[in-house]
């Protein structure tokens, strides 16, 4: 017998393969009684007898007459300059009528050579001068052209090419091409003039999403390259420095290419790493709270307290992401099991990430929404606030909470019933047990008196907590608001200004002054031990989580929510609408810029870090920020 | 499919504009038409097409000698539209439908009906109009589906799979199911 939804999938499927008989009787034999499904199965049939129905248009004569145009101006640029076409083109051919118009002049005087050697030999000094600054003025008029009229579909190449020398220019890629015996001909010294002002002008090569082009040209690589030339990339994790490539610096003496028409354009690729070394600008620097307002500098203990380096500050675009046990290949997540099939993001045609797919809406997540996106242990990813704070289970299979019908008790549950899991004190100063939670077959509760309260770990059998024992004397308190189970440690804030915390049948306390922390992630696998992570009021705090007190790092933010890196080198943090990450010496990069789009919370992968638009009910990934 | 598409292809890759003609005037009409259900605008589709053409002219060089050329040329002008929708931000995301949040035995023979049909398209998000179309409109195998948005042929599943639950949440919610309710 097979499911509604069983039923729903294979009614799609077989609008693209024929069933196989078998399953084909299963389905049409749960159609007979499902309404549901049935009509389900009409609306697709009808669908796709619809789609197919759709009336085609005509081929337009305007698209094939530009096309062809281009494509045939590619082939002979000559023949398209001298017949009028000038689209895409234009600056091709310019570039080819310069270099004509320079093989005419240098034959000219060379003529005129020849001509005076027959008739005056004492003349070749005077005018042997002359040829090396006409083809000069010849070629720069040229590149001045280029920069500031080759339209948008080839500009790339001719402006590249004049651009080479400057240390600024975008246009190495075109350095590796091949020179047209035409560009041979160019003076490599009569282009330098000319680079810096065609430099601005970067060109969008028609192999690049236009989203790119846009970042690209909305930065000035004279001033970006200034900043990076102060940039001490080593300061920062590799994840947030793209380094400078070799291929930024082209070599100032390298002739310039015009490039044909055919194929040898820059690569997608290439430009799209180019794009983003543009698009990398560096932070002031200065001391905190200069020129970082809103950070705070905790001494990390390696010496670098105060410090604030220059850091890129590099917007990226975002992917979208396919859903949990989802249609594309398993990526590893958090937790390193379960429903790890979490993140495909699409590629463009040339390579570059593609936002097309954003098909997660995270309503395929379990939890309520408004919630903040967190893992299961077993590395699924649910909307939660954890803890709920009432239910904890042993991995045994006993469960342990509030007992409802009597309150202030810790009752033990079976599968059948539950009962009181610890004794009531005789002691008229009790007051109640709070369950704190469980870790393997130990459980910790927290017991209240008038004066004074303690902590008890025992072992929950049966229906009672068994060889219970007082470990920890924490004078006079309150029960805690929640606790949080991290890797088999438990952590609770205390009224009291303390965290407690629980682990190994032990727990100690430790004092903090970031009261009444909220919202608290951990990052379990931190390089260098476990981290912590809670906002503070209008204070994220990120510390080790064996002293949450003592914090690391400290940042004044109004976020809405933040995940620290699994690593434990960098927290993400939703400022706004925008994405930031820090590193732990309170670097700031802005990875996403979120204009239209609300991001309500963020959770960070091994495979990048994801984030919930509210405005969208979608789940984006953003690149490039796998730890 | 063009019986000689392998051939042109080699030609073209190597420069031969003729060849890029003959590829150019058998694909044309097909891909402006499926730009022109992307967009919903026929000179934008025109103008779109163009733009496809012309990157398939200008990277074809760059492709390997087995490029399944027909999708490849779908994926650009599906990543073309997208990246020119996107850039306009009209691109209509939609949250995804519930598993089993659809209604579709509101959904009657009307919605056969081109416009319902076109009008459904416009409210789905752009990916899930994108493999429709490719599958049923221009008659995309499911590998050449797949191929056009380089994913899996199993992603290319689930997504139609998606993208019909989409549409019929779509068309559930639209005003004609609304009418149909009040007679």
């Amino acid at each position: 017998m097979i499911s509604h939804q069983e039923a729903e999938i294979l009614t799609s499927a077989r609008q693209d393969a024929p069933l196989d008989p078998v399953v084909e009787r299963e389905l049409q034999a749960h159609l007979a009684t499902c309404d549901q499904c049935r009509a389900f199965a009409a609306a697709t049939e009808r669908l796709t007898a619809g789609l197919r129905a759709l009336p085609t248009t005509p081929a337009s004569p305007r698209v094939r007459r530009e096309v062809m145009e281009q494509v045939n101006a590619g082939r002979n640029p000559l023949v398209a300059l001298l017949t009028g076409n000038s689209s895409a083109s234009f600056g091709t051919t310019l570039s080819t009528l310069a270099a004509v118009l320079l093989i005419g002049v240098i034959g000219w005087f060379a003529l005129d050579r020849l001509y005076f050697d027959s008739n005056n030999g004492n003349e070749n000094n005077q005018i042997a001068a002359v040829p090396t600054e006409v083809p000069a003025n010849v070629f720069s008029a040229t590149s001045t052209l280029e920069a500031t009229d080759a339209p948008a579909p080839t500009a790339t190449s001719e402006t590249k090419a004049t651009e080479t020398p400057s240390p600024t220019a975008t246009s190495e890629p075109t350095a590796t091409t091949p020179p047209t015996p035409t560009a041979t001909l160019v003076p490599t010294s009569t282009t330098a003039p000319t680079a810096t002002s065609a430099s601005t002008e970067v060109p969008v090569d028609l192999t690049v999403p236009q989203e790119t082009a846009a970042v690209r040209s909305a930065k000035e690589p004279t001033a970006t390259a200034t900043e990076k030339a102060t940039v001490a990339p080593t300061t920062v994790p590799p994840t947030q420095t793209p380094a400078p490539t070799p291929t930024q610096t082209p070599e100032p003496t390298q002739t310039p290419a015009i490039e044909p028409m055919d194929g040898s354009t820059t690569s997608a690729e290439d430009v799209t790493a180019t794009s983003e070394s543009e698009r990398t600008t560096a932070a002031s620097t200065g001391e905190a709270g200069e020129n970082s307002p809103g950070i705070e500098l905790i001494d990390p203990g390696d010496g670098t307290e105060g410090a604030v380096e220059d850091v890129p500050n590099e917007t990226t675009n975002t992917d979208a992401i396919e859903p949990i046990g989802s249609d594309e290949e398993a990526t590893p997540g958090v937790g390193g099991s379960g429903d790890t099939t979490l993140v495909e993001a699409d590629q463009s045609e040339a390579g570059t990430t593609s936002l097309m797919d954003a098909s997660v809406s995270y309503n395929m997540i379990d939890g309520d929404p408004s919630n903040h996106l967190g893992l299961t242990a077993e590395g699924r990813m649910i909307f939660t606030n954890v803890p709920d704070g009432a239910t904890f289970t042993t991995s045994d299979g006993y469960t342990m909470r509030s007992a409802d019908s009597q309150p202030g008790v810790v009752e033990i549950c079976t599968d059948s019933y539950c009962e009181p899991a610890l004794e009531t004190p005789e002691d008229g100063s009790w007051q109640q047990d709070v369950p704190m939670g469980v870790s393997g077959t130990t459980a910790y509760v927290l017991r209240i008196y008038s004066d004074r309260s303690e902590v008890i770990v025992g072992t929950p059998q049966g229906t009672q907590i068994v060889d219970p024992a007082v470990v920890l004397d924490l004078g006079p308190t309150s029960s805690p608001a929640a606790s949080y189970d991290s890797d088999g440690t438990i952590y609770a804030w205390l009224p009291s200004g303390e965290w407690l915390i629980m682990s190994g049948g032990d727990a100690y306390t430790t004092q903090s002054g970031y009261p009444n922390p909220t919202l608290v992630r951990f990052a379990p696998s931190g390089n260098d031990g476990p981290l912590v992570g809670y906002f503070s009021g209008n204070t994220l705090v990120v510390a080790y989580a064996s002293d949450p007190g003592s914090a690391l790092l400290t940042l004044n933010t109004e976020g809405v929510d933040f995940d620290i890196s699994p690593p434990g080198d960098q927290v993400a943090v939703i400022r706004g609408n925008d994405i930031v990450i820090y590193d732990m010496q309170g670097n700031e990069k802005v990875v996403y810029e979120g204009g239209d789009s609300q991001p309500g919370s963020v959770l960070w992968l091994r495979s990048g870090l994801v984030w919930v638009d509210r405005t969208s009910g979608l789940l984006f990934q953003i690149p490039d920020t796998a730890p | 499919m063009l019986t000689d598409d392998r051939h042109l292809v080699e030609r073209a890759r190597a420069g031969d504009a003729d060849a890029f003609g003959v590829l150019f005037e058998h694909y044309h009409a097909p891909i402006l038409n499926y730009l022109n259900r992307m967009v919903s605008d026929r000179a934008l589709a025109e103008d779109l097409t163009q733009d496809t053409f012309i990157k398939a002219y200008k990277s074809l060089p760059k492709t390997d000698p087995d490029l399944a050329f027909k999708a490849w040329l779908y994926r650009i002008a599906t990543n073309t539209a997208i990246s020119h929708l996107r850039r306009g931000k009209i691109v209509r995301w939609l949250p995804f439908v519930g598993e089993h949040e659809t209604r579709a035995e509101r959904i009657d023979s009307q919605v056969t009906r081109t416009s319902d049909i076109s009008a459904a398209l416009d409210q789905l998000p752009k990916h899930y109009a994108s493999i429709l179309l490719l599958r049923h409109y221009q008659g995309l195998s499911l590998a050449e589906t797949a191929q056009a948005l380089d994913i899996t042929e199993n992603a290319a599943k689930l997504r139609l799979f998606r993208a019909r639950k989409a549409f019929a949440k779509i068309y559930e919610d639209s005003p004609l199911s609304g009418e149909e309710d009040l007679r």
